[in-house]
């Protein structure tokens, strides 16, 4: 059971989640974002970063990386696949995920602990949280502001408070099937008491959880 | 339309359209410069507005509104913020460029989700 690790010109969080996960005893390797193929891999991760220097919009190049062909072929198969951060916004323009993200309300760029909920428990990326479980999870974005125009989607963490104008307070939404989940906060950067917080494992835990059911 | 000069040799090979086609063939040469060597056709340029639809929140727009409303410039109602490329594009005639660009709009200048474009050929 492996999670692959999508690395783009720009991401700058794979070494924390692959770090992260295997904290976990979980295995994961990072994938080039050239690779054409997820054989051999049971889920996909699309860590945080700034994937071609958010040119244009945020995730609006990479979501034509060769890779991610692949990528979508995982989400209509069902298998897991993941976004964070810059991979959330790498969905959304991919349109594996609904919606989009713009720039946060303030036009701040947010780089703090949230205090979050989760809303929706059946998920690959939250079935190890309790119903309405309250988490305190670093969210690091100026995009994070998540806008629904077509209602598609289902918001499965939310702000508690509003700190950046997402729809529905939106932190997390997943696909109508949850196999794909995009979660603007950071859960690898809230995984080990050095880091302030081990509350991000939760979410980790539960996509290592949905591997052994699959 | 002024001198068009001699006929063009790409339009011995089928490259450009007959003269007076209906599809608005830009004629080179029309303009006193000379005609240029490419197989390609010519440069156009072209300028494409992508245009958050209305009913998306334009944080930039709202805070610059406030910015001219604390400068006094209450007379502000609305302000959006959209982006303009200015590109330059290779093609025999204008419906093939605006089809051209219209792709490169569906598919990367602007996302659906929250925009619409608008694409103007200069002259």
């Amino acid at each position: 059971m492996t999670t692959a690790v999508v690395v783009f010109p720009g991401t700058n969080c794979e070494h924390d989640v692959v770090s992260a996960i295997t904290g976990l005893g979980g295995n994961a390797r990072l994938v080039w974002h050239r690779e054409t193929s997820l054989d051999g891999y049971d889920s996909v991760i699309l860590p945080g970063g700034f994937a071609h220097g958010d040119a244009l919009r945020t995730g609006a190049i990479a979501r034509f990386s060769p890779i991610m062909g692949a990528v979508s072929q995982f989400a209509e198969q069902g298998k897991p696949v993941v976004g964070i951060c810059n991979g959330f916004q790498i969905l959304c323009e991919a349109g594996i995920l609904p919606g989009a993200l713009i720039a946060n309300r303030d036009l701040s760029y947010i780089c703090r602990f949230v205090e979050v909920e989760v809303t929706d428990t059946a998920t690959i990326l939250t079935n190890a949280a309790e119903p309405s479980q309250q988490l305190r999870i670093p969210l690091n974005s100026y995009e994070g502001n998540w806008v629904n125009p077509d209602g598609e989607g289902r918001v499965v963490v939310r702000y508690r408070g509003d700190p950046n104008g997402s729809t529905e307070g939106a932190a997390a939404v997943a696909n109508e099937a949850g196999n794909v989940v995009g979660i603007m906060p950071h859960p690898e950067r809230a995984s080990d008491p050095l880091l302030g917080s081990t509350d991000g494992l939760v979410f980790l835990r539960s996509l290592l959880n949905s591997l052994v059911s699959v | 339309m002024g001198e068009i000069g001699p006929p063009s040799p790409l339009a011995e090979l089928g490259v450009l359209p007959p003269f007076g086609s209906a599809s608005g063939r830009r004629v080179r040469g029309a303009r006193g410069t000379p005609p240029v060597a490419s197989l390609q056709g010519e440069n156009v340029k072209v300028r494409v507005e992508v245009i958050r639809r209305p009913e998306i929140a334009d944080p930039e727009g709202t805070t610059i509104k406030r910015a001219l409303h604390e400068l006094g410039h209450t007379s502000v109602t609305e302000m959006r913020v959209n982006r303009v490329f200015h590109l330059e594009v290779d093609g025999a005639t204008d419906d093939e460029i605006r089809s051209k660009v219209e792709e490169m709009c569906h598919q990367l200048l602007a996302n659906p989700v929250l925009e619409d474009f608008k694409i103007e050929l200069l002259p």
